[in-house]
């Protein structure tokens, strides 16, 4: 089982000292992957967040989400094993042009180690201050996931779709991953597993319950097989309480990876939490 | 006078070993900033002339890897303590300034306060077309984002309403480390970046070196602060040159406080004596 850390870049992640700290320990201690998140403004006011019960953002409105791919870079400059990965970029309100620039610059940083999670939000307000049609949001999606490999694969590249059309343009670097970066479909919801089946390297429900995940891993199947695509080959990841009993629940289900949050936000703290997964988690599962 | 190292991010830099090699050499050698340069994409078979060169084309042809200008300066903060990290430019009218306000603002906590935000226009407008962008508006749109940024790395909540953006109130965090706001320095040498440094630019940084036509464009700059009622003296001056102590000091009479000279070597070794040869005879003596 893969070990993962979510939340890697937000609140007192922001900071350079503790964000380092977590990247350098967590990759010591055995960890796959750090997992950044993303909202790049909070309107005032918003739609209610939906993964809580009472609406609001964890860390409340003026929390710090820093950009999800500069920390990634950072991150890049002091390890070598450890997977950079986001989690999720709201694809649809950026330009594929810019992401897989981006993207291809940070695989290359990093020897090959990104990988891109994408959501297609939810924070209608969001899309308003980007000037993005919220309504459009599923089809962009679709798009830019279908332009960025092939941004990644094809010079020149040429991509003609309903939101997104290019011609014959170069962007290079390409990634240092043969064949692109893989591309991990984040959320929950029915279309979010059908998007995975249809076109995800992976597939990443932000749940733990196991019974819930199963319900969806089957509809990502469905969608999959009815594409014509290998369901085995699309990789699984879930969120589970840090416990080895709660890992091999989810991984009953087929879960490869799981994630977990941030252990800690002091740095003692935080290197012990990481040192206690590892002896208890990473070592058993 | 400053010292900076400009195309730190394209050709052979954009592979990280020499890109940290560079970095790691130039601070320790007393190079004051590291300059990233952009293009998104070239669209293949381009007609809009490249402004720097004669032939109106981009060095290193078409397929030249040309990395995005902020993670490479991320990378770096994490290697380095205390050179500066700036675009030398970033087309700003292509990119949303929410997203723009986001990255500076990372990087410049994840860099303790050490980046410069270069700006320009553009003036491929096949790029802007890839995009989906109207090039004859991208000097309205440069404007706008330029305060749009303002707003967003300053104010809680923050709020913008332009032509081109518009937004607010919403919030946006982390702000920059550095109180007011990251610099931004105004690219480009056409009496239309002089008029927007004179504005707008905490900065104006021509990237030529002939010191007569350096001498119109800041009295253009001169004139337009003025006009805004601006201390045009506050407007930190740079251009491009070679590693020369004579060039140097004509730049110095002309009110310019930093040149910022090409990469002085395309490998490790050559880069390692070109910045010693760069920190002994010039940085030593300017």
């Amino acid at each position: 089982m893969k070990i993962g850390i979510l939340f890697a870049n937000s609140g007192p992640l922001s900071r350079p000292e503790l964000f380092g700290q977590l990247a350098r320990e967590a990759e010591e201690f055995g960890f796959e992957s750090i997992w950044t998140v993303e909202h790049v403004v909070v309107p005032q006011p918003h739609m209610p967040y939906p993964g809580s019960k009472d609406g609001q953002m964890p860390g409340g409105d003026e929390v710090a989400i820093p950009d999800p791919l500069i920390p990634l870079a950072y991150a890049a400059a002091i390890t070598t094993k450890i997977k950079l990965a986001t989690g999720i970029v709201i694809l649809p309100q950026r330009h594929p042009l810019y992401l897989a620039k981006q993207l291809a610059t940070l695989d290359l940083l990093s020897h090959g180690r990104m990988i891109l999670g994408i959501g297609s939000g939810w924070m209608k307000e969001e899309f308003e201050a980007v000037g993005v049609d919220y309504h459009a949001r599923g089809v962009r999606t679709d798009e830019a996931i279908a332009a960025l490999r092939a941004l990644w694969t094809e010079n020149p590249t040429t991509y003609h779709g309903q939101q997104f059309h290019f011609h014959d343009v170069k962007s290079l670097p390409k990634p240092v991953q043969p064949g692109g970066i893989p591309i991990h479909v984040g959320g929950h919801s029915p279309a979010a597993a059908r998007r995975a089946g249809r076109f995800g390297d992976g597939f990443f429900p932000t749940i733990a319950k196991p019974d819930q995940l199963k319900e969806i891993f089957a509809l990502m199947r469905a969608a999959a097989v009815k594409a014509g695509r290998k369901a085995d080959a699309i990789e699984l990841s879930a969120m589970a309480a840090p416990r080895l009993d709660a890992v091999k629940a989810v991984q009953d289900v087929g879960v490869t990876r799981v994630m977990f949050g941030p252990p800690a936000s002091s740095p003692e703290k935080l290197r012990a939490g990481l040192e206690k997964i590892a002896n208890e988690i990473i070592a058993k599962a | 006078m400053k010292v900076g190292l400009m195309f730190v991010n394209s050709g052979p830099f954009s592979q990280p070993e020499l890109l940290a090699h560079l970095a790691v050499s130039a601070e320790q050698c007393g190079v004051e900033s590291l300059w990233t340069v952009e293009h998104v994409v070239i669209p293949q078979g381009y007609q809009s002339p490249y402004p720097y060169a004669k032939d109106g084309k981009i060095p290193g042809g078409e397929d030249v890897a040309i990395p995005d200008p902020l993670l490479p300066l991320s990378y770096v903060a994490a290697l380095t303590t205390k050179v500066k990290l700036a675009t030398g430019v970033m087309i700003l009218p292509q990119r949303n300034p929410l997203y723009v306000a986001k990255e500076m603002a990372t990087l410049d906590l994840l860099s303790h306060g050490r980046t410069i935000l270069g700006i320009g226009s553009g003036w491929l407008k096949e790029e802007f077309d890839a995009l989906g962008l109207d090039f004859h508006v991208r000097g309205a749109r440069t404007d706008e984002a330029i305060k749009a940024l303002r707003a967003v790395w300053n104010d809680n909540p923050s709020s913008f309403h332009g032509k081109h953006f518009n937004f607010g109130p919403l919030m946006s965090f982390p702000k920059p480390a550095q109180k007011g706001g990251i610099p931004v320095v105004i690219g480009g040498h056409s009496p239309a970046a002089a008029r927007r440094a004179g504005r707008l630019g905490d900065g104006f940084f021509p990237a030529i070196a002939d010191a007569a036509k350096l001498k119109e464009l800041f009295g253009i700059m001169r004139d337009e602060a003025h006009k805004h009622g601006r201390n045009a003296d506050a407007i930190e001056l740079s251009c491009m040159g070679r590693a020369n102590l004579d060039t140097i000091k004509a730049f110095a009479d002309l009110g310019i406080t930093r040149v910022v000279v090409p990469p002085p070597g395309f490998d490790k070794e050559k880069l390692t004596r070109g910045l010693e040869k760069l920190a002994n005879e010039i940085i030593a003596k300017v």
